[in-house]
């Protein structure tokens, strides 16, 4: 195998060996890789009542005896050649090296001293290490290197710096981000609107946010108010821990702002389920167990899913521990089982929420965009001026209002039946197969559905309900396929949410409300005649239809066969009809009787109403009407976003191993883990009030927390250089890895604390260190001595994530649209690539707009099915949180650069660019490499792309036709001034640059 | 040591001596070690040649019968469910019990939908629904007391697919390309292709692929039936093979020239994947042109070349396995029959019966058979109760059948009760099916082991698993 692989030695930048031992730094690493995991915090797995993450448990059973290695059991069980006795034992496949052996032994003959992991103490400033530089940084990292007597690296060069610092800040190369020369004007790119969306894809992965639901069915939600918050939060420099309240907590502030509001979606962005049949309580214990998850990794570099089935065996994370953070999200309104059958928190009620809404999956805020909220503010002045002429009372009113009264009257006395359509083609909601526009029996649609077995088809009809009076009849049109008749074709009706009114034709073989005879199964007959329209008819009380309660939706049910279904309604007695749209008191004024003069109160009542469809105010009305159109339209660009609002906590058990069905563990208030629970707001809470998300959001930000400024800080470094100071990014906990600067890890927690948790004052301390501007370009003894460059001697190659890799290859092309925000942008994807996705089923709509060419971080995050782009080059899916994307180097890859349409066309519209600006290959070449590189290209390189022109040119002049081909690839334009051949062979070389290991890494 | 620890001391010994005098968590070590293992452009798996056991099987063929199918209609054989078809199912049964759709439902049994009959010398009882399944009966062996923990869909199919239901864990054949690589550099070592048709498809998501995190170099890649097999494997229009070989020999020709001035080992590798991709854009459109086949063949199977059916998948995953791919998954998503299980059995016994069937005798006339691991199952069973004419999931029994590499055919394994709705006898859970899978592949479960956020994680589980030697030769 060839060598490519990095050792790295976690190596202790300021130890040395003659030095005493430390407990955290030699020993518990040991420890905690072979005897912890029985030896340790999980109780139930623990061997012997054996402790040796406890000192004086270590000490009372004798496994160690401070001072002394030979009388300590330890040392004794790891040294035997008995099978039977040695530790960790053979089946463990465990095993310690000579050098742990010995440093065991040496540690207990100095005196066995344990520290607390230096990750769960609170950080202190360190004094920073005199080592004659200015910048802090550039000190702790010169005193760990002087143990090895190195220095730091040359500055890098300009052209390198100027993209290293654009990427880095910006996710794009330097000539787009406004910011006339990187690596000397650091203000600009910080005020870059850019940075915002920069930092946003990195958090994103923690926030675990995507564009589609997740489980089963995946689909699409509307949550792209919180993308855009977070990159707002990060331009604005908005302090890290007002950003951790408002996402955990923003609902419970003192008067939250939609902002703070939208922040929220962090708690709903989790994946949910709207598969049938699932158990609500089980999806809600998933949901629960999965923010802890979140939470824990996302603010505290914890990682607590181990504790939802056993105490962590590792970190002082219990199973209580688990479920007692699971509480502090209890109140979150929601239910598990999003498909009709699940149950939001006890006694919620969205109207208690003024503003906010119900959408299927759950509170919902509807957020206007800038623009529209304009419109909306000037729509609704309009509308309170015609609202106040309509309260006047011109000449003729009441004359009008006499004639309108005398006529409701005749037509309430010569009613008889009529029929009231629910159903009408606009309002069906058809997917495109499912369309028959030639056999219909009104309008231009029906809807064809066809099965071999069981098919329903919802119809959403809320938006005007039926009012089912007593006498009313129930009926739809329908045209049975005589070559493939259905077995049975049913009618439901659902009141209240309940479906349980249906109606039947045929052989019983739908399941729904099978073995009844009542109105849930009620059987109307035999199937009807076939191959003609035919109308189903059936008695709403014979459905056991309640009078006075409104019916929303009904279903389409058959099985088997081939029916059209079409118009559905009810028929009622015309006095309905004629009444329907009246608001119920003008009812009861008509209801009263049919003669005489209305007495004045009853006429205020109907005048009121009048007003509103009088001839004398017909252009107040046309008005109005404009203006509702106006609205919707205004409205129709309007977002939404999934909240969090807080409703009745539900119970929360400790689930024994996490299973959901155990209801036997006991209930648990909302509390922080035990162990840090001295800490931060929560400590000497007096009152016996239930903490709630505010409390969890405050522990988490309290600077007392030794965790969360450590965490961010950390993963910030690792932004900058390609490692964290500890290099597990997940977790900085027992498990995780003693950090290669811990002095320098500590000083920066704490400044960024003490800044005000400063995200942009932490950011620009790292780039403005000469460590950050070294050179990554180094040969020679440094790699020898440093592999794995853990002393920063020097910086990191980088390839670039997936979302700047196509927004670099767009934005060197010129195509890139740097709009900030919006909706989602969906470039081309390979056809098909939604098959497996069903209920309903999907087909992917690129846009064809300028919406095609929007930075990555903006695509359709479908979650099941991430783009092959992004997936190719390591975008996570974004099911749970993460906090470091793996760095992969792929076929797959190389195929996606160079066939992926989105590259192609980006290709031939560089070409384009460098065919209209320059003659000869030779300047074509500098141009494009001072645009993608930042530099002149070599001799070398000249001649191997030039051998790559003149062949692709001649063989493009020799067909003209497959030039033209290549060209056609993407939707941007042509120019047709350009010559075919040599614009093709050019997007060749423009293709070739694009592929470059060096275009899509940070040096 | 860990594999990752050999690994590591082996590539870099040098280094490490020189750094361990500084005291190193080896577990620290191996982690970050093993980020960096996606670079490497050649990848013989982190156990090499060290395997465990002795290894049986080269490669898995597991063919997904995606939806939950019923055993009651399959390969468990329940007389006594028979005679109570239509009465009410004994409450002793149900009571308390975790259900679907059916959940707060009146339960009646419904009988098999499909007479039983025996097959082969071992003389096994098995559905008549699936002939050509069994005319090999004395070639599989048949676990009937295989149990899982989820009751829905997607996360059956994730805890089946990656022994977790947490998503973000590293799928089956992502584990066996980290520990034994693929004996193939033209092609993915882990494959997935789908189909459908006998029932409501069900979603799958390509989770269900995932290398979770492990590097994802070992992710599934999912061949598609219709369009480019392997997404971007087709040149652009107007772009030839020869002018696509141009272009790639500059772009490494540029690589190397780069690899010259700065120092960076991703380079290499870069270039070294440039040339598999160039060897995937035909080897891939090769593999799935099934021209080559004789007539005979493709009407063994029943393939008709293109139509994305289980009977054509199956073929290519029998050329898949020639040309030394480690995972081949085929999903079949026609197996969820809450209502008419008998006609949805009838309708996917079409799709999947013969075509199953010739696989396997495929494979043993080739003599491929005995290092070739086939596994024959989905993620849940069916409900012994009616659910209308159709049957709810269920997963306190189910069904499964695996073949070749070292399993003794015409064995039958474990027992339900007598209405087929729980285990009775040897159960086997869905990690002990793990244990097993990769015990054929020469690997003991509890040491191939991925360091990921400070713990040990291995495919089979924190709970303790076995290998199902019953059904091994």
């Amino acid at each position: 195998m060839r060598c490519s692989f990095i050792i790295i030695a976690s190596v202790s930048v300021l130890g040395a060996s003659a030095e005493p031992l430390s407990y955290n730094r030699d020993i518990r690493p040991i420890l905690a890789e072979n005897c912890f995991a029985c030896h340790g915090p999980d109780k139930a797995a623990r061997e012997a009542k054996l402790r040796l993450d406890l000192r004086e448990v270590a000490i009372k059973k004798e496994a160690i005896v401070p001072g002394d290695a030979e009388e300590s059991e330890l040392v004794f069980l790891i040294n035997t050649d008995d099978e039977d006795d040695i530790m960790p034992p053979l089946d463990s496949h465990k095993s310690l090296t000579a050098e742990e052996k010995k440093l065991l032994a040496k540690w207990i003959e100095q005196g066995a001293d344990y520290e607390p992991h230096w990750a769960y103490t609170k950080p202190e400033r360190p004094k920073v290490p005199a080592m004659g530089e200015e910048h802090p940084i550039d000190n702790f990292v010169l005193a760990g290197l002087k143990v090895g007597g190195q220095e730091l690296s040359a500055e890098a060069e300009r052209s390198v710096l100027a993209r290293r610092l654009s990427f880095d800040l910006t996710g794009l190369p330097p000539h787009v981000t406004g910011v006339a020369d990187p690596s000397a004007d650091l203000e600009g790119l910080l005020a870059s609107p850019h940075f915002g969306e920069r930092m946003a894809i990195y958090w994103l992965d923690l926030a675990r946010y995507a564009d589609t639901a997740g489980y089963h069915s995946d689909k699409e939600r509307d949550v792209t108010p919180y993308r855009d918050y977070v990159i707002k939060a990060f331009n604005e420099n908005k302090p890290y821990d007002q950003f951790i309240v408002e996402q955990l907590a923003g609902d419970l502030m003192e008067n939250p702002t939609t902002e703070q509001y939208v922040a929220t979606t962090f708690n709903r962005v989790n994946q949910v389920s709207e598969e049938g049949g699932i158990q609500d309580k089980e999806y809600i214990a998933k949901y629960y167990a999965e923010r802890v998850r979140t939470t824990s990794v996302a603010f505290l570099g914890a990682t607590m899913g181990c504790a939802e089935c056993h105490d962590h065996k590792f970190d002082p994370f219990t199973t209580k521990d688990f479920y007692a953070m699971e509480a502090f999200f209890a109140d979150i309104y929601e239910k598990g089982a999003y498909n009709g059958d699940g149950r939001y928190n006890e006694g919620a009620d969205i109207k208690k929420y003024p503003g906010f809404s119900l959408s299927k999956l759950g509170p919902t805020l509807n957020i206007p965009e800038p623009d529209a909220e304009k419109k909306l503010a000037r729509i609704a002045t309009a509308r309170a001026a015609l609202q106040a002429r309509l309260n006047e009372t011109p000449a003729g009113f009441d004359e009008e209002l006499k004639q309108w009264t005398a006529k409701v009257r005749k037509n309430l006395e010569a009613a008889g039946p009529v029929d009231v359509t629910m159903l009408e083609d606009d309002e069906l909601p058809l997917g495109g197969v499912q369309t028959e526009a030639k056999n219909v029996h009104s309008g231009k649609l029906a809807r064809r559905q066809k099965s071999g077995e069981l098919i329903q088809h919802i119809v959403d009809a809320t938006s005007k309900p039926a009012d089912i009076a007593a006498g009313d009849q129930l009926f739809a049109w329908v045209w049975l396929d005589p070559k493939d008749p259905p077995k049975q074709v049913m009618l439901q009706f659902n009141v209240d949410g309940q479906w349980g009114h249906r109606a039947w034709w045929g052989e019983d073989l739908i399941p729904y409300g099978k073995g009844s005879k009542k109105g849930d199964h009620y059987r109307v007959g035999n199937l009807p005649e076939l191959g003609k329209w035919v109308r189903l008819e059936v008695d709403a009380d014979r459905l056991a239809l309640p009078v006075g309660k409104k019916m929303g939706s009904f279903a389409y049910t058959q099985f088997g066969g081939t029916v059209l279904w079409d118009s559905a309604g009810r028929q009622t007695n015309a006095a309905g009809a004629v009444l329907a749209g009246f608001p119920d008191g003008v009812r009861q004024v008509f209801k009263k009787g049919m003669k005489g003069a209305l007495s004045e109160e009853d006429r205020k009542v109907a005048s009121e109403h009048f007003r509103t469809i009088a001839p004398v105010f017909k252009s107040e009305h046309e008005q109005l009407a404009k203006l509702d159109g106006e609205e919707k339209a205004a409205k129709g660009s309007m977002r939404s976003t999934l909240v969090t609002l807080s409703a009745t906590p539900r119970e929360i058990r400790l689930l024994p191993r996490g299973d959901w069905t155990d209801r036997s563990g006991e209930v648990l208030q909302p509390a922080v883990p035990e162990f840090l629970a001295h800490i931060g707001a929560v400590e000497g809470e007096e009152n016996s009030q239930r903490l709630n998300r505010m409390d969890l959001a405050k522990w988490i930000t309290s600077t007392d927390n030794p965790l969360t400024a450590r965490a961010f800080t950390n993963r910030v470094w690792a932004l900058f250089f390609g490692s964290g100071l500890s290099r597990d990014l997940q977790d900085l906990g027992n498990q995780g890895q003693w950090p290669t600067h811990l002095a320098l890890l500590d000083w920066l927690s704490v400044e960024f604390m003490e800044s005000g948790w400063d995200v942009k004052h932490l950011v620009k301390l790292i780039v403005t260190s000469k460590a950050y501007r070294q050179s990554s370009n180094v040969s020679g003894s440094l790699l020898d001595e440093d592999p794995y460059n853990v002393l920063y001697a020097r910086q990191n190659p980088r390839r670039l994530p997936a979302e700047f890799i196509r927004d670099n290859a767009l934005a060197v092309s010129g195509l890139l649209n740097t709009k900030l925000g919006g909706g989602n942008a969906r470039p081309y994807q390979p056809g098909g690539y939604y098959a497996q996705l069903n209920f309903p089923k999907r087909k992917y709509q690129q846009h064809n707009d300028e919406n095609q060419y929007r930075r990555g971080l903006y695509m359709h995050w479908q979650r099941s099915f991430l783009h092959p782009m992004l997936v190719a080059f390591d975008a996570p899916a974004r099911e749970e949180c993460t906090a470091s994307r793996a760095n992969s180097n792929t076929p797959l890859q190389a195929l996606n650069l160079l066939n992926d349409p989105s590259f192609v066309e980006a290709a031939r519209v560089l070409a384009q660019d460098l065919v209209a600006g320059e003659a000869g290959i030779d300047s074509r070449l500098t141009m494009a490499f001072e645009r993608l590189l930042g530099r002149s290209p070599t001799s070398g390189e000249v001649a191997v792309l030039t051998a790559l022109y003149e062949k692709q040119l001649a063989r493009y002049k020799a067909s003209p036709d497959e030039a033209k081909m290549l060209l056609g690839v993407g939707l941007a334009p042509v120019p047709a001034e350009l010559d075919v051949a040599d614009l093709a062979a050019t997007t060749t070389v423009a293709r070739a640059l694009l592929n470059l290991h060096e275009t899509i890494t940070r040096y | 040591m860990t594999p990752e620890q050999t690994l590591a001391s082996s590539i870099n010994r040098r280094a490490f001596l020189r750094n361990s005098s500084y005291s190193v968590g080896s577990a620290a070590l191996a982690s970050i070690l093993m980020r960096d293992l996606g670079a490497a452009p050649e990848w013989n798996g982190v156990l090499g040649d060290k395997l465990h056991v002795p290894p049986k099987a080269k490669r898995v063929i597991h063919l997904c019968m995606a939806g939950g199918p019923s055993h009651l209609e399959t390969l468990d054989y329940k007389s006594e469910l028979a005679r109570l078809n239509g009465q009410a199912m004994p409450e002793s049964f149900t009571k308390g019990q975790q259900l679907a759709q059916l959940q707060g439902k009146k339960l009646n049994c419904l009988g098999p939908q499909f007479e039983f009959k025996p097959y082969g010398e071992c003389g096994r009882m098995m559905s008549s629904a699936f002939p050509q399944i069994g005319s090999i009966a004395d070639e599989i062996a048949v676990i009937n007391s295989m149990h899982t923990e989820q009751i829905n869909h997607d996360p059956a199919h994730t805890f089946m697919n990656t022994g977790s239901i947490i998503p973000g864990r590293p799928s089956m054949g992502s584990w066996l390309l980290y520990g034994l690589g693929a004996e193939t550099d033209e092609l993915p070592g882990f494959v997935v292709m789908t189909s459908s048709g006998g029932g409501q498809d069900q979603p799958i998501a390509s989770r269900q692929w995932h290398s979770g995190f492990l590097p994802s170099k070992f992710q599934g890649v999912q061949f598609n039936s219709k369009g480019d097999p392997v997404h971007y494997v087709k040149n652009p229009p107007g772009v030839s093979a020869g002018d696509q070989g141009d272009l790639l020999e500059a772009v490494n020709d540029m690589n190397r020239l780069l690899g010259g001035r700065q120092n960076d080992p991703e380079i290499a590798t870069r270039i070294a994947q440039y040339e598999m991709a160039f060897k995937m854009q035909t080897s891939v459109p090769g593999l799935m042109d099934v021209s080559e086949e004789p007539q005979h063949v493709l009407d063994s199977y029943g393939a008709k070349p293109g139509d994305g059916s289980f009977a054509s998948n199956c073929l290519l995953a029998r050329r898949l396995a020639e040309r030394g791919v480690r995972f081949i998954q085929l999903y079949h998503r026609g197996w969820d029959h809450h209502g008419g299980v008998k006609k949805g059995i009838q309708t996917v016994s079409g799709h999947v019966d013969q075509a199953t069937a010739a696989l396997v005798k495929d494979l043993k006339a080739r003599g491929m058979l005995e290092d070739t691991l086939i596994v024959w199952g989905g993620e849940f069973g069916r409900t012994p109760m009616a659910q209308g004419s159709g049957r709810d999931h269920h997963i306190q029994a189910f069904s499964l059948w695996m073949a070749g590499a070292g399993i003794k055919g015409g064995t039958t394994y474990g027992s339900t009760d007598e209405l087929g709705y729980a285990v009775a006898k040897d159960g086997v859970s869905v990690h002990d099916l793990h244990a097993t899978i990769l015990n054929q592949l020469g690997i003991d479960h509890e040491r191939l082991t991925y360091k990921f956020q400070g713990l040990d994680f291995k495919l089979t589980g924190v709970e303790s698993a076995k290998v199902v030697k019953a059904v091994l030769g």
